[in-house]
C-alpha cells in the first residue's frame, strides 16, 4: 500500500538547502565569492545553495577560456566606468548592469545523482525559472543546451562549472535591459551600431520588463525564483550567511580576481574572434548573414542572420542561429543543417528557400578563405568573389580592372566617359587606381553606368578575357549578384568608401549613371590584392 | 568494445569521469572516453596545465569546456604531467573526432603503476560500469 504523508509533515521531509541573498557588489567579489563557495562546497563542508548576486558597478564579464581584447570593447568600458573580469565558468562574454540578477545553484553531485553535467541535468537546473517566469505570468521555455527563452527570444543565459564533489550553475535575469551600452562595451558583430541593428540584437533577446510593461520589484522576482527552485527540485529553502570556512576563503581569494594575471590571463592565440558578413539580394528580399568566426578552430563561433523579409514562425530564424552556433566552419556541414532545417519545416519564408541563404553564407566563407593569402578578416570583409572562389580568380590572372565612375572627380571632364587622363595626386581616387592598374599591365576602364558593365562583361568575354577585377560599392555588388554570376566571368569585386548612392537613396540615377556625389575607392585593398596577383602570377612592369 | 554506441577499447584503463588511460612504457597517456565526449557534445577548449606539475589522485589539474561548461579534469593516478596535447590548444575538437588518437590529451609520468589496478580495466567491469552511467544518464 502507498504511504500517504499528511501535508503538514510534508515541509520537514524536504532536504533544506541555504538562501544567500548577497548585496550588490563589485565583479571582482562576486567572482572571488563564486570560486569561494564552490570550493568549499566542493569539499563538503557547507550547504547546497541557491545565490542570488548584483552588481555595481555593472560589469562585462568574458567566459573563462575567453581573451578580453577579441570580446570586449575597453577603453569604451574604463571611461564609462564599467568593470571588467573574468568568470569562473564556461560561455561567452555578457554585459551585467545594475538592473540585473544572477541566480546561482552550489549543490553536490550526488543531489542530482551525476558526475558528468549533461543535457538532463541543465534542463533540470533552468526548469525552476522557467517556474519562477511562469510566477510572473510569463511564458518561458528551456532551450537546450542551456538558454532560457520566451517566444524564442533570450531572457536568461546559463552556465557552469564543478569542484570535487559540487557543481556550480549560474545565469542571469534580465530584468530591464540597456542594449546601446551593452553594444558599445562587447565587441557584438554589429557592424557600426545602425538603428537597424540594435533592433536585430533587440529582436534576439528579451528582458521582463519589455515583456511585462514595467519590471517587477526585486524582491518579486527573487521570491518567484526561489519558490521555482523550492517547487521544481523538491527542497526547502533557508535564509543563511557564508558560514567561517566560505569567508576565510572568500577573504583570501580577493585580490587574486581583482589582479590582471586573473582578468587578462587568456591571451588571443587561439581564442580570436572576427567577423565576416555578407549580403544577397534575393527577389524577395534581402538576406545577410553575419559569422562571428574562430579562424584558428575552425568553428563558428556566433551568427546573425538578418535582412527585411518576414520568417514563420517568429522564431524560427532564432532557433536556426542557435543550431548553427558552435558548428564547424566547413561548407558541407553547415550546408547540410540549413537544408535540413528548411526541408524539415522549421522555417517559411515567402519567396525565400534554402539556396538564398547559403548564396551569402558561401559569401562569408569565401571571405575567410582569402584570410590564407595574408589578407586581415576585416579587409576580406570588404572584397566579394564572383565564378570562382578567390583563389581561383588569381590564378586566372586577372587582366582588366573595372572602376566606378562615382569615384571621379564630380567636376572632372571624364567624369561620364569610358577615360581618365591621371591628372594629378589629389583629386580623385581614380587617378592613382589608373596608374598601379597599369603599372601592373592591367587593362584599365571605367563604367559609366549597368548598362555600360553589361556590355564591357560582354566585350570582355568575347575577347578571351580570363578574369577581372573591379572595384564597386557593396550595396551594389548585392544586389546584382545574380547578374555579375550570369556573365560566367570570373572576378573579384572590392568594395569602395564613403557614402554610396544607395545610402543616398540615389541608386537609380547611379543605374543611368547619373549619380552626381564624389566616392572613394579603397586603394589599399585595391593595393593588396594586386600584389597578390603579382605574387602569384607574375607580371609587373620593371619601373 | 562496443556498449550501446560507445566505442571502450578493452586494453585501456578507465577513470570512473570517463576519461582513459594507456600505458605506453614506463608513462601513462590519458584522454577523454567517448561516452564523456558524446555526453559533452562539441569540446571548445582544453586548458593544458604547465609540464612538471605535480598530480594528486583525484584532485582537478586541467579544465575541458564545452556547450558553457567548464569541466575539470581529475588525476588518474599520483604523478607528474609531463606533457600536454598542444594540438588541442588550436584544435580542441580532436577530442570530439579522435578521442583515443589524435585527441590525447595529457602524459603522465606515474609515481606507482600499481595504482592503475584502482582504475576499471577487467572487460566485464567496464560493460558493467559503462551499462550503469548510460542508465544513469539517460535522457528522456
Ligand atoms: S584622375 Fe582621371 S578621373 Fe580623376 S579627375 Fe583626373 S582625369 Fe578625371
Ligand atoms: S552603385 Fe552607386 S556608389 Fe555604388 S559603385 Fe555604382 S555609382 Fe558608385
Amino acid at each position: 500500500m502507498e504511504k500517504i504523508i499528511p501535508p503538514n509533515d510534508l515541509n520537514d521531509t524536504l532536504p533544506t538547502w541555504r538562501l544567500l541573498d548577497t548585496p550588490p557588489m563589485t565583479a571582482a567579489e562576486n567572482m572571488a565569492l563564486d570560486e569561494a563557495l564552490l570550493e568549499v562546497k566542493g569539499e563538503g563542508k557547507s550547504p547546497n545553495t541557491i545565490r542570488f548576486l548584483q552588481f555595481s558597478p555593472r560589469t562585462v564579464l568574458v567566459g573563462f577560456h575567453q581573451a578580453l581584447h577579441e570580446e570586449i570593447r575597453r577603453d569604451y568600458c574604463q571611461a564609462n566606468r564599467i568593470d571588467i573580469n573574468r568568470r569562473i565558468t564556461g560561455g561567452g562574454a555578457i554585459f551585467f548592469d545594475e538592473n540585473q540578477l544572477g541566480w546561482e545553484v552550489f549543490c553536490d553531485k550526488a543531489f542530482f545523482n551525476a558526475a558528468i553535467p549533461n543535457a538532463r541535468l541543465f534542463k533540470t537546473l533552468c526548469e525552476p525559472v522557467v517556474a519562477a517566469l511562469a510566477r510572473l505570468n510569463l511564458e518561458a521555455e528551456f532551450r537546450p543546451r542551456n538558454d532560457i527563452e520566451i517566444d524564442g527570444r533570450k531572457i536568461s543565459g546559463t552556465g557552469g562549472t564543478e569542484s570535487g564533489k559540487a557543481f556550480m550553475f549560474q545565469g542571469t535575469m534580465l530584468v530591464d535591459f540597456d542594449v546601446d551600452t551593452m553594444l558599445r562595451a562587447l565587441k557584438i558583430p554589429v557592424e557600426k551600431l545602425k538603428a537597424k541593428e540594435i533592433d536585430s540584437v533587440k529582436d534576439r533577446v528579451t528582458c521582463l520588463k519589455w515583456e511585462l510593461g514595467e519590471a517587477p520589484a526585486l524582491a518579486d522576482i527573487k521570491q518567484a525564483i526561489k519558490r521555482g527552485f523550492a517547487k521544481c527540485l523538491n527542497i526547502r529553502l533557508e535564509t543563511g550567511g557564508l558560514n567561517a570556512e566560505e569567508q576565510k576563503r572568500f577573504a583570501k581569494k580577493r585580490p587574486r580576481f581583482r589582479s590582471l594575471g586573473w582578468i587578462d590571463s587568456v591571451k588571443p592565440r587561439f581564442q580570436k574572434r572576427e567577423t565576416v558578413r555578407s549580403a544577397y539580394k534575393a527577389t524577395a528580399g534581402m538576406v545577410r548573414f553575419t559569422l562571428a568566426v574562430n579562424l584558428p578552430q575552425k568553428r563558428l563561433k556566433d551568427v546573425y542572420i538578418t535582412g527585411d523579409f518576414l520568417s514563420f514562425p517568429g522564431r524560427a530564424l532564432y532557433d536556426l542561429e542557435a543550431r548553427l552556433r558552435g558548428a564547424p566552419l566547413d561548407r558541407q556541414h553547415l550546408h547540410g543543417m540549413i537544408r535540413d532545417y528548411f526541408d524539415q519545416g522549421h522555417i517559411k519564408i515567402p519567396g525565400l528557400g534554402f539556396e538564398d541563404f547559403v548564396k551569402p553564407l558561401d559569401q562569408c566563407l569565401e571571405k575567410t578563405e582569402m584570410a590564407k593569402f595574408g589578407i586581415p578578416l576585416e579587409h576580406c570583409n570588404l572584397i566579394s568573389v564572383v565564378n570562382g572562389s578567390f583563389e581561383e580568380v588569381i590564378q586566372k590572372n586577372p587582366s582588366v580592372l573595372l572602376l566606378p565612375y562615382c569615384a571621379k572627380l564630380t567636376g572632372c571632364d571624364l567624369r561620364y566617359e569610358k577615360g581618365c587622363r591621371v591628372c594629378g595626386e589629389d583629386c580623385c581616387s581614380i587617378g592613382p587606381a589608373w596608374s598601379m592598374g597599369r603599372h601592373m599591365q592591367m587593362q584599365v576602364t571605367s563604367i559609366v553606368s549597368f548598362e555600360d558593365l553589361w556590355d564591357e562583361l560582354m566585350r570582355m568575354k568575347a575577347s578571351g578575357v580570363a578574369a577581372y577585377i573591379g572595384c564597386c560599392c557593396q550595396p551594389f555588388f548585392a544586389k546584382h549578384a545574380d547578374d555579375f554570376k550570369a556573365s560566367g566571368l570570373p572576378g573579384i569585386l572590392l568594395d569602395i568608401d564613403n557614402t554610396t548612392c544607395y545610402d543616398l537613396d540615389q541608386a537609380k540615377q547611379a543605374y543611368a549613371g547619373q549619380f552626381e556625389r564624389q566616392t572613394s575607392l579603397n586603394l589599399e585593398l585595391l593595393e593588396t590584392v594586386l600584389q597578390i596577383r603579382v605574387e602569384s602570377c607574375g607580371n609587373e612592369v620593371a619601373a | 568494445m562496443e556498449i550501446q554506441g560507445y566505442n571502450l577499447p578493452e586494453d585501456l584503463y578507465y577513470e570512473k569521469n570517463h576519461y582513459w588511460v594507456k600505458v605506453e612504457g614506463d608513462i601513462l597517456v590519458m584522454g577523454m572516453d567517448d561516452f564523456a565526449q558524446q555526453l559533452a557534445g562539441d569540446i571548445v577548449f582544453v586548458q593544458i596545465p604547465f609540464a612538471g606539475k605535480k598530480l594528486k589522485v583525484g584532485k582537478k589539474f586541467a579544465q575541458v569546456e564545452s556547450g558553457k561548461w567548464l569541466g575539470k579534469v581529475y588525476a588518474p593516478v599520483n604523478g607528474e604531467l609531463i606533457e600536454g596535447n598542444e594540438a588541442l590548444e588550436a584544435e580542441p575538437s580532436l577530442i570530439n573526432q579522435d578521442c583515443y588518437g589524435q585527441g590525447w590529451m595529457f602524459k603522465i609520468k606515474p609515481a606507482d603503476t600499481d595504482e592503475l589496478n584502482n582504475l576499471i580495466h577487467a572487460p566485464a567491469d567496464i560493460e558493467k560500469w559503462v551499462l550503469e552511467d548510460i542508465e544513469k544518464y539517460k535522457q528522456d
